[in-house]
C-alpha cells in the first residue's frame, strides 16, 4: 500500500462543490490513483478514510473547542482497539529482542483492559503494574526506569474511583514516562486530561460518544505530532481503524453528546440521592454525592457539580441478581453511556475474568450493581428501581414473626 | 426492629363518638404482618380553630411559649383518649406526650420547621407494638412548645416515618388524592400514584404542599387513604397515574400503554419518553439486541409449500411489509395515540413512507378524479405543487381559504367537499388552526380532515385526539432530527381508512426502506431530550427577535407548544439576504428541526415554486427569513442572528461557504463538532487548516 506520510490527507476536489450537510458514507476500501502515488492523499480504508477522518475532527473538537491545544485522533474499531495500538506503539523494547517495557495501570479498571495485559500483551514481554491510582505515593513506587506509560481511568470503572491527574502527570512525566487518561465515562464534555498535562487521551467512542448501541469503536487523541504519526503508522499496519459506518454512526450520535450528557448526568445524581435513601441499598458510589469517599478530590476536578458526575453510577445490595431480575425498565446488559438506562453485575460481567479475591479487594463485590443512566425520565427509573427493591424485601419480611398483639 | 408504619390520624377520623374506636381498628389492621405502628395524632375536628380563638380572646401574641402550649392541648387530649381506647382494646401500647417525643424544632414558633427527634421513640418501639404521639407539636431549643403550622401533622408523620424509615400513611376522610372534590364531583377519579411535583402543584390540596414538599426533600414516599381503605394513593416519585378498573400491572405491555398527561412539558408524558428509547422487539427475533436489527432484505423465505396457503409468513417482500419498519411504525402509533383524549393507543395505525411528500400523496389518493379540496393559504411549497398537479392532471378542485377562520372554512367548505387539508401552524408564518372546529365543519358535510403536524410533531400535538382523520409527518424534520433521512407518515384511527392506506402503499411501492426505518427509530429516542432544548432556546429567540429594532415583524404562535421555527421580516429583501448569508452558526439550508440550527429565505427556497403572485396573495413577503432552532447554546444563536442582524452586509469572495464555529451548552462542549469545519466538501473539512 502507498506510505505516503501525510496523516492528515486532502481528498482531492471536485469540480461542482457537493455541500452535504451530513458526513457522507465513504464505504469504500480504495480510492483511483491518477498514476501510482499520485492521488488526493486517501488510498486504502486500512490507513485514512474521509468519513473516518471526519470523525477524528470532530473528536478532537471535542477535546478541545478552542482548537488552541492541537490535539489530533484517531479512531478505532473498538475501545480496545485503541488502547491495545496505543501500547503496542509505546511500549516494547528499543531493540527488536529487547524487553517489552513496563506499565503502571489503575488497578480499578474495565475488566477488557487487565485480560488484554494479562493474558495477550505478556506474551510479549509487556509487564505491567496494577495499582491503587487513586493513591499517588502508591504510583509512585510503582514507577520503574522501563515504565514507559502510565494509564488511569477516572472515574474508574466500576466503582468510580478517582484518580488526582495533576498529581499523575507529574509522577508521569518526572518518570519519563507516557500518561494517558482513559476518558470514556465523562468525554471531553466534562473533562479535559490535556488540560492536567495528559499526553494521551483514550475514549471508547461505543459508550457515551455514540450513546445509542448502534456501533463499537475507540479513539487516541494526542497533542505531540509525532506520536501522532507512530500511532497512526502503528494503526495502518495491525489493522485496527474504525469502519466507515461506524464512524458515520458515531459521528451522528456525536451530535447530541452534550445534550445526553449533561440530562443522564442530572438524572443520575438525583437517582444516586434516592438510592442512598432507601434501607435495602448498602452503599451508593457517585462522584456529585456528599458521602463519596474521594469528595474533596471530587470538588477539585469539577465532577462534585450537579450535570458534571458523569451517568454512572454503582450501588451496593444484598442480592444484585435477583434485584437485577426484576427490573422491567432498566435493562441488564453490558454497554453504557446509552439512550437506555443499563445495569450491569460487574461480579459477574464486566469484572468476571478477574479472581474474587481481587475483585473484593477492589470493592466489586457479589452485590455491586452498575447502572448507566440514560434518557428515561427520573420518575419512571425509581419505579422501576423500587421494583428491584421490591423483590429484595421479600427475602427480608420472611423473617420470624416477632412479640404481634398482646394482652 | 421490625417493619415501622407511621401512621397519621386526621381530625376527622378522631371526631365523633365512634370514631375513636374506628380508629382503634385502623391501628389493629396496621399490626398485622408483624408490623409496628407510631399512631400520629391531630386534635378532634375544630379543637383547635376554637383554642385559638380562646388564645386571641385574651392576647394577641401568637409566638409566646404561652399560646402554643394552649393550643397544643388539642393534641395532647386526642393522643391520651386513643392511648385509653387502644388500652382499653388490649393492644400494647404507650403514650410518648410532646416533651417525651422531643420533636426538635426551629423557626417560627408557630410554623415550625421539625429537625430532630429524641431516643424516646426508638427505646418505646422495642417495648411496645404501638406508641402514640401527639402531631403538629415540636420543641423548641429553648425548651419550650412549638407548633407546626398549618398541615402540621402531616409534617410530623412524614418526618417521623422518614427517621423510622419506615412507611407513611396519612388516614382522611377521603380515600386517595382526586383529580377533583369527589363530594362535589362525580366524575373525579382518584390517582393510584401521584408525583410530588404534581401533588405540591394542586390548589385545594388534601395534603398541605408544606408537607408534600417536605416529604420530596426527605425522600419520604407517603399514601394518603380513608379508615378501611380498598384503596388509596402513593405519593412519591413515581410519574402520576390515574386507577383504572385494571391495577394489575404485571404484564410489560401496560408499561408502554397509552399514557396520560402528567403536566410534564410534553403532553405525551413521561412515560411516552420510555416507550421511545425502549422500542419492542421484532417478534420471534431471538438475540434480545438493544439496538433494532435493520432487516436490509428485500424477500424472506415462505415456510408454506409452494403453491400451498401461506398463512402465518408475517413478511415476504420487504414492500408490502418489514420488521424494522413494523417496530418503527409501532412506535409512531404509539406516539401519535399518546394524547390527552385518553383514546387508546392501539387503535392509531401509523403508516410509514419514503418522504412526507408520498404520504402526502397517499392522503390525497383519497380524493377521488374532480372531488374538491379544502386547504389552507399558508402551506409548504411542495404541497402547493402537488395540489396543483392534482387539480391540472385530475380535475380536482382546490380552494385555498384562511383556515385560521373558522367563519371562512366554513362558508368554503359544502357537502361536495371530500377532504380538507391544513397545516398547522403552518409553514412559514407558524398560523395557528382551530383543528377540533375544522374537524366538526368537515365531518358536518361529510369531508374528513387531514392536518400537517410537521411543523410541532406528534410529540407535541395529537391531531387525531383533536378530531383529524389523518395526522401527516414529515419525519424528515423533527422525528428523525438529525438530519439524515427523508420520511413520511401516516396516521390513523378507522380501521377502513388505514386498510386502504396501506393497499396503496403496498401497490405503489412508496413505503419507508428499511434502513430509513431503523435511523427514525434511533432519531426518535432523543426526540423528548432535543425537543426540550430547542424549545427552550426558541422561546428565548423569540423574544429576543420580538424586541429587536430591525426586526419588523415575528410569526410564532401566542399559543400552544409553538414549536422550534420563528419567522421574522426585516422589510428589505437586501437585508434579509444579507441575514441569511451572515450567520455562521445558522445553516442555510431547506428543511427544519434538526439538531443543528438553520435559516432560508422561503419565498427564494422552499416556496420558490410558488408563484409570485401567489405568493403575495397569500402574504408570504419576499423578505420574510425563517429560522429553525436547533440545539445549540441559545446564547450563541442570538448572538449570530443579531450579528448578522446588525452588521452591513459583507463582501465575500467565493459562494456559500460557512465556517461552523457552534458550541452547545454552557459546559464549552462542542456538541455540534460532528459537523466538518465548512460544508464545502471535500476540500477543507478534514485536513489541517
Amino acid at each position: 500500500m502507498s506510505d505516503s506520510p501525510s496523516p492528515r490527507p486532502t481528498p482531492r476536489p471536485t469540480p461542482r462543490s457537493i455541500q452535504p450537510v451530513v458526513v457522507p458514507i465513504y464505504q469504500s476500501t480504495t480510492y483511483a490513483q491518477r498514476a501510482p502515488g499520485e492521488h488526493g492523499g486517501y488510498t486504502y480504508s486500512r490507513a485514512h478514510n474521509p468519513t473516518v477522518s471526519a470523525l477524528e475532527d470532530a473528536l478532537a473538537r471535542v477535546e478541545d473547542p478552542s482548537g488552541s491545544l492541537d490535539v489530533r485522533a484517531t479512531a478505532y474499531g473498538t475501545g480496545m482497539a485503541a488502547i491495545a495500538t496505543l501500547v503496542l506503539t509505546v511500549l516494547g523494547g528499543e531493540s527488536r529482542a529487547g524487553a517489552g517495557g513496563h506499565a503502571v495501570c489503575s488497578e480499578v479498571v474495565y475488566g477488557g483492559t487487565v485480560r488484554l495485559f494479562e493474558e495477550v500483551l505478556v506474551r510479549l514481554g509487556v509487564t505491567v503494574s496494577f495499582v491503587d491510582t487513586g493513591d499517588p505515593a502508591a504510583v509512585a513506587a510503582a514507577m520503574r526506569p522501563d515504565t514507559r506509560l502510565l494509564l488511569v481511568e477516572s472515574p474508574g470503572n466500576p466503582t468510580l474511583r478517582l484518580t488526582d491527574l495533576d498529581a499523575m502527570a507529574g509522577i508521569a512525566h518526572r518518570q519519563g514516562a507516557l500518561l494517558a487518561v482513559d476518558n470514556t465515562f465523562l468525554t471531553g464534555e466534562l473533562q479535559r486530561p490535556f488540560e492536567h498535562g495528559a499526553d494521551v487521551v483514550v475514549v471508547s467512542t461505543t459508550k457515551f460518544v455514540e450513546g445509542h448501541n448502534a456501533a463499537l469503536g475507540g479513539a487516541l487523541l494526542v497533542r505531540d505530532p509525532e506520536l501522532h504519526e507512530r500511532l497512526d503508522r502503528v494503526r495502518k499496519t495491525l489493522g485496527t481503524i474504525q469502519s466507515p459506518w461506524g464512524a458515520w454512526l458515531t459521528l451522528q450520535g456525536l451530535k447530541t453528546l452534550e445534550l445526553r450528557l449533561g440530562r443522564c448526568s442530572r438524572t443520575a445524581l438525583r437517582v444516586a440521592r434516592w438510592l442512598e435513601g432507601r434501607p435495602e441499598v448498602q452503599r451508593v458510589l457517585y462522584p456529585g454525592l456528599r458521602s463519596f469517599p474521594q469528595r474533596a478530590l471530587a470538588r477539585r476536578q469539577g465532577c462534585r457539580q450537579e450535570g458534571r458526575g458523569g451517568g454512572v453510577l454503582a450501588f451496593e445490595v444484598d442480592d444484585a441478581p435477583r434485584f437485577l431480575r426484576a427490573l422491567r425498565v432498566v435493562r441488564v446488559a453490558e454497554n453504557l453511556g446509552a439512550v437506555e438506562t443499563l445495569a450491569t453485575h460487574p461480579a459477574s460481567m464486566t469484572h468476571g475474568d478477574l479472581s474474587p479475591e481481587r475483585r473484593e479487594r477492589l470493592g466489586v463485590s457479589d452485590g455491586l450493581i452498575r447502572l448507566s443512566v440514560g434518557l428515561e425520565p427520573e420518575p419512571v427509573l425509581i419505579e422501576d428501581l423500587e421494583r428491584g427493591l421490591a423483590a429484595l424485601r421479600k427475602i427480608l419480611e420472611k423473617a420470624p414473626r416477632g412479640e404481634g398483639v398482646s394482652a | 426492629m421490625s417493619a415501622v408504619t407511621v401512621l397519621k390520624l386526621g381530625g376527622s377520623v378522631l371526631t365523633g363518638g365512634d370514631a375513636v374506636f374506628r380508629a382503634v381498628g385502623e391501628v389493629h389492621r396496621q399490626l398485622l404482618g408483624d408490623r409496628r405502628v407510631v399512631a400520629v395524632v391531630s386534635a378532634e375536628w375544630g379543637d383547635t380553630d376554637g383554642l385559638e380563638r380562646q388564645a386571641r380572646r385574651l392576647s394577641a401574641a401568637a409566638e409566646t411559649p404561652a399560646y402554643t402550649a394552649l393550643l397544643a392541648t388539642g393534641e395532647a387530649r386526642s393522643a391520651a383518649c386513643l392511648t385509653l381506647a387502644l388500652e382499653a382494646c388490649g393492644v400494647s401500647v404507650v403514650l410518648l406526650e410532646a416533651h417525651r417525643l422531643a420533636l426538635r424544632t426551629d423557626g417560627p414558633r408557630s410554623e415550625a420547621e421539625p429537625r430532630a427527634v429524641g431516643p424516646a421513640l426508638r427505646g418505646a418501639l422495642e417495648e411496645r407494638s404501638v406508641v402514640v404521639v401527639p402531631g403538629f407539636v415540636g420543641v423548641h431549643e429553648d425548651g419550650f412548645t412549638a407548633l407546626l403550622g398549618r398541615g402540621g401533622t402531616d409534617l410530623t408523620a412524614v418526618f417521623l416515618a422518614h427517621h423510622l424509615r419506615g412507611r407513611c400513611v396519612l388516614l382522611k376522610d377521603v380515600d386517595g388524592w382526586f383529580t377533583a372534590d369527589p363530594a362535589r364531583e362525580p366524575g373525579a377519579r382518584r390517582y393510584e400514584t401521584l408525583h410530588w411535583d404534581e401533588a405540591i402543584r394542586r390548589q385545594a390540596p388534601i395534603v398541605q404542599s408544606r408537607a408534600v414538599r417536605l416529604a420530596r426533600r426527605l425522600g419520604q414516599p407517603f399514601e394518603v387513604a380513608a379508615v378501611g381503605s380498598g384503596g388509596g394513593t402513593r405519593v412519591g416519585p413515581w410519574p402520576s397515574r390515574i386507577a383504572g378498573p385494571r391495577s394489575d400491572r404485571s404484564d410489560r405491555s401496560d408499561l408502554f400503554g397509552p399514557s396520560r398527561p402528567s403536566g410534564a412539558s410534553s403532553p405525551s408524558g413521561p412515560s411516552m419518553d420510555t416507550r421511545l428509547l425502549h422500542p419492542p422487539s421484532v417478534p420471534g427475533e431471538p438475540s434480545g439486541a438493544s439496538s433494532t436489527p435493520i432487516y436490509q432484505t428485500a424477500t424472506f423465505a415462505l415456510s408454506g409449500e409452494p403453491g400451498g396457503p401461506n398463512t402465518g409468513d408475517r413478511w415476504d417482500y420487504t414492500r408490502s411489509g418489514n420488521p424494522t419498519r413494523d417496530v418503527l411504525e409501532a412506535q409512531l402509533a404509539a406516539l401519535e395515540g399518546g394524547g390527552a383524549s385518553g383514546k387508546a393507543g392501539e387503535a392509531v395505525r401509523a403508516l410509514a413512507y419514503a418522504s412526507g411528500m408520498a404520504a402526502l400523496t397517499a392522503v390525497l389518493r383519497q380524493v377521488p378524479t374532480g372531488g374538491e379540496v379544502v386547504v389552507g393559504d399558508d402551506l409548504y411549497g411542495g404541497t402547493q405543487r402537488l395540489l396543483r398537479r392534482l387539480s391540472d392532471h385530475l380535475g380536482v378542485c382546490v380552494a385555498p381559504v384562511d383556515t385560521t377562520d373558522p367563519d371562512a372554512v366554513a362558508a368554503a367548505v359544502s357537502n361536495a367537499t371530500d377532504l380538507v387539508l391544513v397545516e398547522s401552524p403552518s409553514n412559514p408564518r407558524l398560523r395557528v388552526s382551530p383543528i377540533p372546529v375544522l374537524a366538526e365543519i368537515a365531518h358536518r358535510h361529510g369531508a374528513r380532515l387531514a392536518v400537517d403536524n410537521s411543523l410541532l410533531s406528534s410529540y407535541l400535538m395529537h391531531p387525531l385526539a383533536l378530531g383529524a382523520d389523518f395526522a401527516v409527518q414529515s419525519a424528515t424534520k423533527l422525528l428523525g432530527g438529525h438530519g439524515d433521512l427523508t420520511a413520511g407518515l401516516v396516521a390513523v384511527e378507522d380501521p377502513a381508512l388505514a386498510e386502504r392506506l396501506a393497499f396503496d402503499r403496498n401497490a405503489e411501492g412508496t413505503a419507508l426502506a428499511p434502513f430509513e426505518s431503523w435511523l427514525l427509530l434511533r432519531g426518535l429516542q432523543t426526540l423528548a431530550v432535543r425537543l426540550d432544548r430547542q424549545l427552550e432556546s426558541t422561546r428565548r429567540l423569540v423574544a429576543f427577535l420580538r424586541a429587536h429594532p430591525r426586526v419588523q415583524r415575528v410569526w410564532y404562535p401566542r399559543h400552544g407548544p409553538g414549536g422550534v421555527v420563528v419567522s421574522f421580516e426585516t422589510g428589505s429583501l437586501e437585508r434579509s439576504r444579507a441575514v441569511v448569508r451572515e450567520t455562521r452558526v445558522f445553516a442555510t439550508t431547506v428543511s427544519f428541526g434538526a439538531v443543528r440550527s438553520s435559516i432560508s429565505l422561503p419565498a427564494e427556497m422552499s416556496h420558490a415554486c410558488v408563484s409570485e403572485e401567489r405568493r403575495a396573495r397569500q402574504g408570504l413577503a419576499a423578505d420574510l427569513v425563517r429560522v429553525s432552532v436547533g440545539i445549540e447554546d441559545a446564547d450563541e444563536l442570538m448572538e449570530d442572528l443579531g450579528r448578522a442582524l446588525a452588521g452591513p452586509p459583507q463582501d465575500r469572495a467565493e459562494g456559500h461557504s460557512k465556517p461552523w464555529l457552534g458550541r452547545a451548552g454552557k459546559g464549552g462542549g462542542a456538541a455540534n463538532s460532528a459537523v466538518p469545519r465548512a460544508p464545502a466538501f471535500p476540500t477543507t473539512t478534514w485536513a489541517s487548516t
